[in-house]
């Protein structure tokens, strides 16, 4: 049973997890990228069409392989997008905190759209650009963030600045942690079915 | 003078003349004999034996398939060629003499000329004898080819061919039939044992067949068109025939034969129609399969409509043919008749089908100006557009400042799109308000805003295309030229047009325009409210400017063709670097309303990016938002999309330079 863990592990290890920045338009997805990588904060304005980067995330000083695949938000950028999704281990949907609009497309497109062609893949949600709350203007506050999760089944929801590099990281540990968890439960489930069949 | 036309009087009376208009029934040729060659016929032989000769004219019968142009060649040049290219395939010698049965039916698909040498090596049943030709029935073919027939969708039999006495008009059932009678004549015909083995009745043929060398299983040549007596006619064609011997055949009315004259090669349809036999040249036509009437435009894809249109058009003109004319010379243009078939009056249009390959009528556009009553262009090949150097603009538009470029464009968008249509009733041209004759392809039927005309009145329409908007049923996803036209031609979609418009006013200076992301549910509620409101949308009732955005980009997305139309996009791609002189040439190359639409949004880009200081959307960043909006997702990838913006990006920034302001 343990060494059939350690195996598992293993073959994780080898195999980079693959993890997918989805959200709308400008509400910060590159920046996630490239402040984490970078360690400084991002503030350009280019929309990106797409790009990958292979990054190193550790978890309790375990070093993970991650790739990082930056999308476009755009509806018209569907086709390109969608035929990226495949083998994804975990999907980070971002949304801004200051737009209204980004939230209500989490529940209305983006959800539906990785149900369709990923199911069961596993999402974090990440309400992005928390550096402009105040105490006076709280935006779009966590406790909506908490009931979006809830509502889009979504494996967590969390906060994030990219001029805050700590909160980034943490965006990414927790993504890759949930992307473990996912392979592990798809193992699990093959080598189940595998049993039943026998 | 009364001028008014009895229209509705009269047209039930011609419907009821349609139907009483006689049935043509097609005469079958049911002898073996069809294809004999008139007795006349020259040779190259200097042999005064009569028999002889004629098996000289007789020439080389193939059932192989050479293509198209050969066939013509050889249709033209007959047997001289005929031996020129078996001698070239290297399939025969130089006293062999072939006469192969073949089919009454032509396949019109080409082979190459490996084909052909597998098809010649099939009939090289051939026999080498010094003093005569020898008559070779490939009787193998046609004994297979009856069986086969019979069990499969094979049409028609068959016939085998070639009995070489020319005046025998018996009709020769059966291949044993065939070896008789020449045994008859058969002094001239010296069997060695080979030959023997050949001529033989059909039930045993296929094994003389094989002793006789065939060693390929390819495709039997029956199945494939005669080469020397081409005969697209299937069982109508008779083969040679004069006038007494076609009256006797055609013995009631509405009857009908195809048959050849000796005098040259065309082929002659020869109808009997109240009491008379009236013959007309017809020519078939190999790259569209239709067939014509002498130098008609309109083709037909059945003999048998042909004839049955040109008989109701004969019985009309027998028996109501006064009020035609009255009709004709009441109507403002056209004082000749619009009689699609048989009509001998009707040559004003004149086109040569062998030379230029006739519309067929799936796929032909006609595209029509109609800026001068006398000017006009019939373009046969549906990509070109007709374009008009000469041009005096309506006054409803001459107010409006253009480049030249656009001048030039102009006549596209207010010309119609006809296409040949098969109207399912009795229908009127709207320009001469004549009936639509005939009954199929009557007349041509703009497919933008549905005017009904002849084809001959269509060169008189001084009525601009203008589609209704409240008859286009959908306006998302509809094409642009159809919008663009309802526009008047010179202004975009109004969707565009009333979404531009508002996000000029209220949305340039607003962060991240065009990129951020509209709600979906605004986007829709959007669209269905400019669906259903037409022009008569208020768009100041939608706050939500980033939705209306997303809308533009929706619209340019769901047309059915993209505003940068494949081929163009091509050639941006195909530019080994992209300046903006081939940027602004092949602009030119889209279809006028998308020209008239891109120039349109790429002002309103061009705005939006002069304000880039504070709405941070310079022309990069918009250009990537719009290009696969505005570009084939088909064509796109990632290295495609990297060109498609940079072009896009060098129009937007040159925007005063590519549609400068006069």
């Amino acid at each position: 049973m343990l060494a059939n863990g350690n195996q598992n592990l293993a073959a994780a290890a080898t195999t980079p997890y693959k993890i997918m920045l989805v959200g709308d338009g400008m509400v910060g997805k590159t920046a996630i990228c490239k402040s984490y990588i970078r360690k400084t904060p991002y503030l350009s304005y280019q929309p990106t069409i797409s790009e990958t980067h292979e990054i190193t995330v550790s978890i309790y000083k375990n070093d993970y392989v991650v790739i990082l695949w930056d999308t476009n938000a755009g509806e018209e950028w569907n086709h390109l997008r969608i035929r990226d999704y495949n083998n994804t281990d975990c999907f980070i949907l971002c949304y801004a905190i200051d737009n209204p609009t980004s939230l209500s497309n989490v529940e209305t497109k983006w959800v539906p759209e990785l149900n369709q062609y990923c199911p069961n893949v596993p999402i974090l949600l990440v309400g992005t650009k928390t550096d402009i709350r105040t105490p006076s203007n709280r935006w779009i506050s966590e406790e909506e963030g908490d009931a979006l999760k809830v509502k889009v089944k979504a494996e967590a929801y969390i906060e994030c600045s990219s001029k805050s590099i700590a909160s980034i990281e943490g965006v990414l540990m927790r993504a890759v942690s949930i992307a473990e968890k996912y392979r592990q439960w798809k193992t699990q489930s093959s080598s189940r079915r595998l049993c039943t069949i026998l | 003078m009364d001028r008014k036309i009895p229209t509705t009087l009269w047209k039930t009376q011609l419907l009821k003349l349609v139907s009483e208009a006689p049935k043509a029934a097609l005469v079958e040729c049911d002898e073996l004999g069809y294809q004999r060659f008139p007795s006349t016929s020259t040779t190259t032989s200097s042999s005064g034996d009569d028999s002889d000769q004629s098996i000289q004219s007789i020439g080389f019968g193939i059932g192989g398939e050479l293509n198209l142009r050969e066939r013509e060649e050889i249709r033209r040049n007959r047997h001289h060629h005929h031996r020129h290219s078996l001698r070239r395939h290297g399939m025969l010698e130089e006293d062999d003499e072939v006469i192969v049965g073949s089919t009454s039916n032509v396949c019109s698909s080409t082979i190459s000329a490996d084909d052909l040498g597998l098809d010649l090596r099939c009939l090289r049943l051939s026999i080498k004898n010094p003093r005569h030709h020898h008559l070779l029935e490939s009787s193998s073919n046609c004994s297979n080819s009856l069986e086969s027939s019979h069990n499969s969708h094979s049409p028609s039999p068959p016939q085998p061919i070639l009995d070489d006495d020319v005046n025998n008009d018996s009709p020769n059932g059966s291949l044993s039939r065939c070896h008789s009678s020449r045994s008859n004549n058969s002094h001239h015909h010296h069997h060695n044992e080979d030959h023997d083995e050949l001529v033989i009745p059909s039930s045993s043929a296929s094994s003389a067949a094989a002793a006789a060398s065939i060693t390929t299983t390819s495709a039997p040549p029956w199945d494939r068109p005669d080469l020397y007596l081409y005969n697209p006619f299937g069982s109508a064609f008779h083969g040679y025939l004069s006038h007494s011997q076609t009256k006797q055949r055609l013995t009631k009315d509405g009857h009908y034969l195809v048959r050849k004259r000796v005098t040259d090669d065309d082929f002659v349809l020869s109808v009997r129609f109240n009491g008379h036999i009236k013959h007309f040249i017809i020519v078939f036509d190999d790259t569209s399969g239709l067939i014509y009437i002498g130098d008609r435009d309109k083709g037909y894809e059945k003999l048998q409509d042909l004839v049955q249109s040109g008989l109701i058009t004969l019985y009309l003109d027998q028996k109501a043919g006064p009020y035609i004319d009255l009709m004709c010379d009441l109507t403002q243009f056209n004082n000749q008749r619009n009689h699609p078939t048989f009509n001998v009056r009707n040559g004003s249009r004149h086109r040569h089908h062998h030379q230029t390959p006739p519309p067929s009528s799936h796929s032909t556009v006609i595209t029509m100006a109609v800026n001068g009553r006398h000017n006009f262009k019939v373009s046969s090949n549906s990509s070109t557009i007709s374009k008009h150097q000469q041009h005096s603009p309506s006054p409803s538009v001459s107010s409006l400042s253009r480049s030249s470029a656009e001048r030039q464009r102009i006549p596209d968008l207010r010309a119609h799109s006809f296409q040949v249509h098969t109207f399912q009733e009795l229908s009127r041209c709207q320009i001469c308000q004549n009936f639509l004759w005939g009954l199929s392809s009557q007349g041509l039927l703009c497919k933008d805003c549905n005017l009904i005309t002849h084809e001959s009145c269509a060169e008189r329409v001084i009525t601009e295309c203008e589609p209704q908007l409240c008859h286009i049923p959908q306006v998302f996803g509809t094409s642009l030229t159809i919008l663009v036209k309802a526009a008047g031609g010179f202004r975009p979609p109004f969707v565009i047009e009333k979404c531009v418009a508002e996000i000029e006013k209220r949305g340039l200076h607003i962060e991240g325009i065009y990129r951020v992301s509209g709600s979906r549910e605004q986007t829709e509620r959007l669209k269905r409210y400019l669906e259903q409101e037409r022009e008569s949308a208020d768009m100041s009732q939608f706050p939500d400017i980033h939705s209306m955005c997303s809308l533009v980009k929706l619209y340019f997305r769901i047309l059915p063709q993209p505003l940068i139309t494949p081929d163009v996009f091509q050639r941006f791609l195909n530019a080994d670097e992209l300046t903006l002189d081939i940027i602004k040439r092949d602009l030119k190359k889209l279809p006028a309303a998308h020209y008239v639409t891109l120039k349109y949004l790429l002002r309103h880009l061009h705005q939006v990016a002069q304000m880039s200081d504070r709405n941070k959307m310079n022309p990069f960043n918009l250009s990537s938002v719009f290009a696969p909006s505005l570009l084939c997702p088909s064509q796109l990838n990632m290295s495609t999309l990297k060109q498609g913006t940079t072009a896009l990006e060098l129009m937007i920034i040159n925007v005063p330079i590519l549609f400068p302001k006069i």
